[in-house]
């Protein structure tokens, strides 16, 4: 019933998706090169053996037991908190950026492409550090409560199941028209990252807690929920209402990239 | 064997025997419950089901006994648009639903050689719905089955006719199956997609005719609520008997274009060929007569001969035609894209809306360095370059909304007087849909490109595209109440260079 063919190209599309693609993946990569280098160093203050996250990333482990965010001050600095942050965010939402990139740069003026990418991430990358520092403040008070580790998964399980993580799912894959000239262009690029990560925040921040809370194995912890969130990802936008919400899709797409991988080419 | 799927309006009169056996099935079909994967209202709510739309318009009770769960989820809400799946899924829709009323047919003591007929409104004399469909009485007792009410027709008047003056062969034109949805062509066939059950930007034929006829046959009541025509919403258009009409044409103009020249090649992707479930999203499925479940792929169904059917022509308009578009690589390559200039507000449309692009200097520079002073049509074959004006965002809470776009009118004349202006029509299929922010597009709408290349050659041989300005006009066909709340994100420019 089908006939051979001989060619298999890619589409136009398809190309122009991995022109985006293609480098995101790369820095990707070597941020969580450079994250697990740092975990791997161990005489660093950025240990995996005996603390969380919040503990690597600047606080030293004689400061354990003290708030947190104070120990990140005194001991890395908010700067350094911030870096650690940014490297993190670098390895685990680049993929995430890949459509809205896309869109960005489709959408403005061949002059305008770089700078509306630029303002883009840096609203996004904004918007996520103003969050970062709320989030180790949390916490800092979860800490101090002695049970940080079971409240952060008790809440990162039960926002899974609200309506809101679905309203942020949803608001994720809006792509707004944008201005095409001049502030007004940069402006639009601005808000598009600013509503953009405020989305992700919406949807991520339970997921982005657990690293800062979990004690053991912070790099596995910070992969499983990278995972996670590009599962999330690649689920159709939906009602948003309470229920089980499990990224699903993934497995599916998984599965079938490995069948294609294994199975013999089209001649 | 071979079927041949036949001219509806050349069987031999009103009644001839495969239109009064179609209507036999139908009818047969209709009868059958929802949860019965081979009846009516099952086959509909493949290409697209909403339960308060059904409610409203009579097609589902209060407590209706819906098929399960797992059902629903497999087999319901899988038509294929805004995407490169659009034609292949339509014709295993087509070839599937063709079995279950062949098969009807025949257990009503019909003829096993029975074929699905087309309509091409295009053919001279052929543009009037035809006219078993319009009338409640037919040859046998009863309600004729393929008489619909909700078919309101262009004025909503119930005059069901697709005017020529609103529908084109454009698309049979364009060179490549696959287009890009970064503002170019969007192609023959629509963009590279996964499943799309409601893809934001539109392929040609898909724009032209198919949504139009849609909207044209299916119009919307007069009569407050104003709620569509069944062809006129994705989730009610298969409810309609004359869908299956109309998309017998379409699938036509595919094999068409496919016939009309070399180069004319269908998608060689694999993720063209194997289908969206090759990538882990859903398989398209369709219930069969004897119970089973056919599963197919595009690489399946490109070959007709394969399928066991053919048309009775492959004139696109029912007259002889030379092919459009003859010799030269047609083979999908990466076209470069860029903007020219965009509008600077959204824009709402209820009556006639008036919008500026504001064009960019250096870019309409590079673009008329591809048009010479000369004639028009002589530059334009010169040119590499198309020209495509693109609305983003057209949201909407009516699929009935349809309005006609023009492009470089002088503020103050009347568009009426600029036919060469028109730079497309926009019949919204899909438009409430995609206007849902739990929608598969998160309430993004819907985007339209219109090849402008021939408007912008004009307008640069007359000194008037060479401005920071161009005028674009929205006409709609009909008033658009207020609780359309139609409007277009922006209005932009593009040009493609391959």
């Amino acid at each position: 019933m089908v006939r051979a063919t001989t060619e298999r190209a890619a589409s136009p599309e398809a190309r122009e998706r991995r022109r985006v693609r293609t480098p995101l993946l790369v820095v990707t990569g070597l941020a969580w090169l450079v994250t697990a280098t740092m975990f791997a160093r161990p005489s660093s203050s950025m240990h995996a053996d005996g603390d969380s996250m919040g503990m690597a990333m600047g606080a030293p482990a004689h400061t354990h037991g003290m708030s947190r965010m104070t120990a990140h001050i005194s001991a890395g600095g908010l700067p350094g908190f911030l870096g650690m942050w940014l490297l993190m965010l670098t390895a685990m939402m680049s993929p995430v950026l890949i459509a809205p990139l896309r869109h960005l740069g489709s959408r403005s003026l061949p002059g305008h492409r770089f700078a509306a990418r630029a303002m883009f991430v840096v609203a996004y990358a904004a918007v996520w550090c103003g969050s970062g520092v709320l989030l180790l403040m949390v916490a800092d008070v979860l800490d101090r409560l002695g049970a940080a580790a079971p409240v952060a998964i008790g809440v990162a399980v039960l926002w899974q199941f609200t309506p809101v993580k679905q309203q942020c799912l949803n608001g994720h894959h809006s792509r707004p028209s944008l201005a095409a000239f001049g502030w007004q262009a940069e402006l639009a690029a601005l808000r598009f990252g600013a509503r953009l990560g405020a989305w992700c925040v919406g949807s991520c921040w339970t997921l982005m807690l657990l690293p800062l809370v979990l004690t053991s194995h912070p790099l596995a912890v910070m992969g499983v929920v990278t995972l996670w969130i590009w599962a999330e990802q690649l689920e159709f936008p939906g009602l948003a209402r309470w229920r089980v919400r499990v990224p699903t899709r993934a497995i599916l797409v998984a599965r079938a990239a490995t069948t294609r991988l294994v199975q013999p080419r089209r001649v | 064997m071979t079927h041949v799927r036949r001219n509806v309006w050349e069987l031999g009169g009103k009644w001839a025997d495969p239109i009064l056996w179609y209507a036999r099935a139908v009818g047969a079909m209709q009868a059958r419950p929802i949860k019965d994967k081979t009846s009516w209202k099952f086959y509909a709510a493949m290409h697209g089901m909403y339960q308060p739309l059904w409610h409203a318009l009579g097609y589902l009770s209060a407590t209706p006994q819906l098929p399960s769960s797992t059902v629903v989820k497999k087999f319901w809400k899988q038509c294929q648009h805004g995407s490169w799946y659009f034609l292949p899924w339509h014709r295993g829709y087509l070839l599937a639903f063709e079995a279950n009323v062949r098969a009807a047919v025949v257990d009503l003591g019909g003829p096993a050689t029975w074929a699905l007929p087309y309509w091409n409104y295009f053919k001279s004399g052929q543009s009037a719905l035809p006219a078993a469909f319009n009338t409640p009485t037919w040859p046998d007792p009863g309600v004729n089955p393929l008489y619909v009410e909700q078919r309101y027709g262009p004025n909503n008047d119930s005059n069901v006719h697709v005017p020529l003056t609103d529908v084109d062969l454009q698309a049979m034109s364009e060179p490549h199956f696959t287009g890009v949805s970064t503002g170019g062509s969007p192609g023959f066939g629509g963009v590279d997609t996964g499943f799309s059950h409601g893809g934001q930007t539109h392929g040609g034929i898909e724009t032209q005719p198919h949504d139009w006829v849609h909207g044209l046959v299916g119009g919307s009541d007069p009569n407050p609520p104003g709620l569509p025509g069944l062809m006129s919403d994705p989730d009610t258009a298969a409810l309609d008997p004359i869908f299956w009409l109309h998309h017998a044409n379409i699938d036509r103009l595919w094999a068409s274009w496919n016939h009309s020249a070399t180069t004319h090649k269908n998608p060689t992707a694999s993720t063209w060929l194997d289908g969206p479930a090759s990538v882990g999203q859903r398989a398209f499925v369709m219930p069969m007569p004897d119970g089973t479940t056919w599963k197919y792929k595009p690489s399946e169904l490109v070959h007709l001969a394969d399928l066991n059917y053919k048309y009775d022509s492959l004139s696109p308009a029912g007259v002889a035609v030379a092919p459009a578009v003859l010799g030269g690589e047609a083979v999908s390559t990466e076209p470069d894209v860029e903007l020219v200039g965009a509008n600077e507000e959204t824009v709402t449309v209820r009556s006639t809306a008036a919008s500026q692009v504001r064009l960019d200097t250096a870019m309409r520079r590079s673009v008329t360095a591809g048009f010479s002073a000369g004639p028009a049509a002589d530059v334009a074959d010169a040119s590499p370059d198309r020209v495509f004006l693109n609305l983003e965002n057209v949201r909407g809470q009516s699929d009935a909304s349809a309005f006609r776009v023009y492009v470089g009118v002088p503020d103050g004349d009347d568009v009426e007087a600029h036919p060469d202006l028109l730079a497309g029509s926009v019949a919204p299929f899909g438009l409430r849909k995609a206007t849902q922010s739990d929608g598969e597009h998160a309430g993004q709408g819907l985007n339209f490109v219109f090849d402008i290349t021939r408007i912008v050659s004009h307008l640069h041989a007359a000194d008037s595209f060479d401005v920071e300005h161009l005028p674009v006009r929205i006409v709609p066909v009909r008033e658009l109440p207020d609780e359309q709340q139609v409007s277009i994100g922006r209005i932009s420019i593009f040009r493609q260079r391959s």
